[in-house]
């Protein structure tokens, strides 16, 4: 926690007295409080509610929990304890890849799947602008899986082809919609390792948000290597930093129908590691849709 | 596309009002120039092609429906002139020849040469051509000028008007972006964005400064002040998918986006709300930052709109230059002048500059009821510099 002058939090506070609560979740950023005090008083009407809130902000509760929102792409998409909150990451390069995908695909022809779907934000932000994409997702947490229904009914994708299920990917990915055959397949896996977490992680995320979605090594790449790619034409799996990268890419390496890449995020860091068949049996072009999304 | 057509009638309507008010007592018969008459002739002449066309089943794409609709306003405002002028001189013709019958006569011309001035007026209004953003919805950015806090609360009240205007006319509106000065009191900056097709037409002339004058209540001994505001108005242009003539995608060399370079390692390490994003364009230099939202994505895609909204206002305004140079003669412009419209506040009056326009009810302007009677005046100034355009092009 940054410290910060009793100068700065009493003129904070003239300014609106619940100021200095919300100051230490902003590392001291004055605008960013008010920022976030204006989103608190447009969600929540209530004077107490509001109040409440920066209390618990003071205690590092996310606001998205807070707030049990989270605008994502074109959508809102809820959000709760127990689950992972979707970050701006993801829904950067979810939001890059979905504008490259084709637009016109036969009702049924482009299969998606989405693993370790959490709140679903990239299988819904892809269901709904892909509306005849048959998209089919996994997570292990049951909590993940209520979530995950009831944002479907809440971006109203009900009563179309997006299906959740509860599984383990680590132990049963041969079970897991085990007819099909994907063309895409994204994922954003836990990928902090545990000896790192408590080094690098923020306090609210290792108070708050569930060590299931966050604390993984290469247990999922691995899982993409051995599992899911001789059942996918393309994969886009989000990454924490460079050696996990490389190791999907090593892992492919021997393999030369695979083209492998590593796409950045706006802050410089390497984010996504993707991969595609460069002659796929499907008539879909893949070099047309990742050239462009690794830029 | 007929209604926005029907629309633009109400302010001709305004145009007639405001030519009468100049000339008040001996109303004239005032002709159009020929040149003009020929050029409705044209018009009337294309119509009966189209009608040709339509009538042996040709094909009737949305063009050439906009153009149809287009043409028969002109034409029916044409025929309708005709009618009046063919009457007039029916009347003149009696008037000469028949001396019985003079005093009717002079009454039935006072009565007809209203309605036949403003008739000609709306024919011409129609000939002129349209603004290229007529039918944008439009975004208004306000900016304090000099005058300290004052200016800020200014800038808010303007903002304020600008709220009540659209809630007036019940047009959807929202804050793209506000930012309040530190005391709450006022605006450093603020961006509403007005979801009517055709309100850039209407409020294109509110771009400028605007002048206060009146005693702050910042100022403890009772001295006026003089404070501005500066209004930027935009045209709101279509969103990414659509495709117009003014959309343009930009290419990623051109573009720069920066969001929060946080240091560590991002991702799911840490969450952040911090989604401002910096946006800025290279080639002509504007620079947009945007922080209202909670999804950096959302803040982008505002970004952009606004982005677009400035390029084309940049445009419009570069090809305009162009065209006043190309004329080589100081025309007298209804836009960038600098100080547009002073409200005083002592003497209740809101003036006009550009077209001289002075209405004493403060109350009613900022209030946004009665801001469209100097929107009106303002357009009825504008439509007649651009008719003696028209008509110092068509005889040069």
């Amino acid at each position: 926690m940054p410290r910060i002058s009793p100068r700065i939090l009493k003129s904070v506070a003239n300014i609106d007295r619940r100021l200095p609560y919300l100051l230490f979740e902003c590392s001291g950023n004055i605008s960013d409080a008010k920022q976030e005090l204006s989103w608190i008083k447009n969600e929540l009407q209530d004077a107490n509610l509001i109040n409440r809130a920066c209390w618990l902000r003071y205690n590092r509760v996310p606001l998205q929990y807070i707030l049990k929102t989270q605008p994502f792409g074109p959508l809102d998409l809820l959000v709760r304890p127990g689950v992972l909150i979707p970050r701006w990451e993801t829904e950067e390069w979810c939001m890059d890849l979905i504008a490259k995908l084709p637009e016109k695909a036969r009702q049924g022809q482009f299969k998606v799947l989405d693993l370790c779907s959490g709140s679903g934000c990239i299988a819904l932000a892809i269901a709904h602008t892909r509306t005849e994409y048959i998209v089919k997702s996994v997570d292990l947490s049951p909590k993940a899986i209520a979530l995950l229904k009831d944002n479907v009914r809440k971006v109203g994708l009900q009563n179309t082809n997006v299906q959740c299920i509860q599984a383990d990917i680590l132990r049963h990915s041969e079970h897991i919609y085990s007819k099909d055959k994907f063309n895409l397949i994204t994922c954003n896996p836990p990928y902090i390792p545990s000896n790192n977490f408590v080094k690098e992680c923020t306090t609210s995320v290792k108070l708050y948000e569930p060590r299931l979605a966050l604390v993984a090594d290469l247990e999922f790449y691995d899982n993409l290597l051995q599992y899911w790619i001789p059942r996918t034409e393309s994969f886009v799996y989000e990454v924490g930093d460079m050696k996990q990268c490389q190791h999907v890419i090593n892992g492919l390496s021997h393999n030369t129908s695979w083209k492998t890449g590593i796409k950045y995020d706006s802050n410089d860091k390497p984010r996504c590691v993707y991969g595609y068949l460069a002659n796929p049996e499907s008539t879909i072009d893949y070099v047309k849709i990742f050239d462009s999304f690794s830029t | 596309m007929i209604s926005k057509l029907f629309g633009r009638g109400k302010f001709f309507r305004n145009v007639a009002l405001q030519v009468r008010f100049n000339s008040s007592e001996a109303v004239e018969f005032r002709p159009l120039h020929s040149s003009l008459i020929s050029r409705a002739e044209l018009y009337v002449n294309e119509l009966r092609e189209l009608e040709d066309l339509l009538s042996q089943g040709g094909s009737f794409d949305l063009e050439k429906q906009k153009n149809f609709a287009k043409l028969s306003t002109i034409v029916d405002s044409y025929s309708k002139y005709r009618e009046e002028v063919n009457q007039y001189k029916e009347l003149q013709e009696i008037l000469e020849l028949d001396p019985s019958l003079r005093e009717e006569a002079e009454a039935d011309i006072a009565a007809l040469l209203p309605d036949l001035n403003k008739t000609g007026d709306s024919l011409l209004n129609k000939l002129l051509p349209p603004h290229p953003f007529a039918d944008k919805p439009s975004i208004l950015e306000l900016r304090p000028g000099v005058g300290g806090s004052e200016a800020m609360i200014f800038t808010q009240d303007l903002l304020n008007m600008y709220i009540n205007y659209a809630n007036y006319h019940k047009w959807k509106w929202n804050l793209i972006s506000k930012t309040e000065n530190a005391s709450g009191s006022g605006v450093l900056e603020a961006i509403l964005n007005i979801d009517e097709p055709g309100s850039y037409d209407k409020l294109k002339f509110e771009a400028g400064v605007h002048r206060v004058q009146r005693v702050p209540a910042t100022e403890s001994k009772g001295r006026t002040h003089t404070s501005t505001a500066a209004v930027i108005v935009l045209p709101k242009m279509g969103e990414e998918s659509e495709s117009d003539a003014y959309e343009r995608t930009f290419k990623p060399d051109e573009i720069r986006i920066d969001v929060m370079r946080a240091s560590g390692k991002g991702g799911q390490h840490v969450n952040t709300t911090d989604s401002a994003v910096r946006l800025t364009h290279y080639p002509s230099g504007i620079v947009i930052s945007m922080q209202e939202e909670r999804s950096q994505h959302r803040n982008k895609a505002k970004a952009f709109a606004i982005l677009r909204a400035r390029l084309a206002e940049k445009e419009r305004l570069e090809k305009e230059e162009k065209e006043r140079n190309a004329r080589k003669d100081q025309v007298s412009t209804t836009d960038r002048s600098d100080k547009i419209r002073t409200y005083n506040y002592p003497q209740n009056r809101i003036t006009d500059h550009r077209c001289g326009f002075t209405l004493y009810d403060i109350e009613g302007v900022m209030k946004g009821e009665r801001l469209d009677d100097v929107i009106d005046a303002m357009d009825a100034f504008s439509s007649e510099q651009k008719a003696k355009q028209l008509l110092q092009d068509m005889s040069a």
